[in-house]
């Protein structure tokens, strides 16, 4: 594994977020910047504290116009999921407003865009095991990614492989059922692991925790979408891969 | 680097067919695809359908250790003590 140039862990969204720059001489401020922009998603957003923008809009206390601009826009796109999953990727699922299967991906792609546009072309960025990548970890390497074997929680049960991966895992073995399927109300138990290769992270976290709240449709759903790859793992133990699944790399590649 | 992503991908046994017949359909020597277990695609065309097919098929699931960090997984939750001393761990090579 090339090691990154520089590298900071810390505690933010309820997990723990990693950055890693990979350029020849990093600029350690990025990284700084970004962990600002998790703790301000994490303070805006969350629906554990009473007086984020997200809590204050679900208990009346805010109006759709008076929200920000990152509210508002991701709102929009949870609406725009809500339609092109037949209604199972839904921020209602639980009955009260809660965007955030949403807003971890989408905050990490945004901080991966703005490493981007700082110059730190070569990047990793993870949070609580969803990942978005960009460029390469060295001239000659690519990006390995292990994926959490869903019952031997110190192994992988497989790897991905390429540049500007965008990779997202959603189950139920770290914190049980919290994913809803909106049809029945309740948690939808039948995936133990869902996880989405693609390009950007935001849609990719949204696909793996659509599946998942589809359950067993979730499969055929994931396999029908055009340049994402996926790796379903049921209750049961039975397992599939999408045909690129491990050869990502031909898939996701910048030329 | 294709010969070094074949050696870290561990080996599936797609070949055992005597442990995917009992989970999938086998058809002139090769496993189709399990879709009798498959619920109807919500709002699903058949175009769509076969494509999913195509796409997908069974695998046995395996295992590996991987010390190289860089992992995707369901996320987890704990406190923040918890977690720091999960990345100091993982920094240790524990």
């Amino acid at each position: 594994m090339t090691p990154p140039r520089a590298r900071r862990c810390e505690p933010v969204m309820g997990t723990l977020a990693t950055v890693e720059l990979h350029d020849p001489v990093p600029d350690r401020r990025v990284v700084d910047e970004v962990f600002s922009w998790l703790h301000e998603v994490d303070q805006r957003f969350s629906t554990y504290k009473v007086d984020s923008e997200v809590s204050r809009l679900r208990d009346g206390g805010l109006t759709l116009p008076e929200c920000s601009a990152d509210l508002r826009l991701v709102l929009d796109r949870c609406a725009d999921l809500w339609q092109r999953t037949d209604g199972y990727f839904d921020v209602y699922a639980t009955g009260q407003l809660d965007p955030s299967g949403y807003v971890k991906g989408w905050a990490v792609q945004v901080a991966s865009e703005r490493l981007t546009a700082s110059g730190a072309v070569n990047h990793y960025v993870d949070a609580g095991g969803d990942i978005q990548t960009r460029g390469r970890p060295d001239d000659a390497d690519e990006w390995r990614i292990g994926i959490r074997h869903p019952w031997q929680l110190d192994k992988v049960s497989s790897v991905v492989h390429g540049t500007d991966l965008a990779v997202a895992t959603s189950g139920t073995y770290e914190r049980g059922g919290h994913v809803f399927d909106p049809r029945t109300g309740r948690p939808q138990l039948t995936l133990r692991s869902v996880t989405v290769v693609g390009r950007d992270l935001a849609e990719t976290d949204a696909y793996a925790t659509t599946a998942v709240a589809m359950g067993s449709a979730g499969l055929r759903w994931l396999a029908g979408l055009d340049g994402y790859e996926c790796a379903i793992v049921f209750e049961d133990g039975r397992a599939y891969e999408s045909a690129g699944f491990r050869r990502t790399a031909a898939t996701f590649s910048t030329p | 680097m294709a010969r070094s992503s074949r050696r870290q991908t561990p080996a599936w046994a797609p070949q055992d067919l005597s442990a995917l017949r009992r989970r999938a359909g086998v058809s002139g020597g090769r496993v189709t695809n399990a879709s009798a277990i498959y619920d109807p695609s919500p709002g699903g065309s058949q175009s769509f359908a076969n494509r999913a097919n195509s796409q997908l098929s069974q695998r046995i699931l395996s295992s590996q250790t991987w010390n190289l960090g860089r992992v995707s997984g369901a996320t987890y939750a704990g406190n923040a003590w918890e977690l720091s001393a999960k990345d100091a761990m993982s920094q240790a090579g524990l």
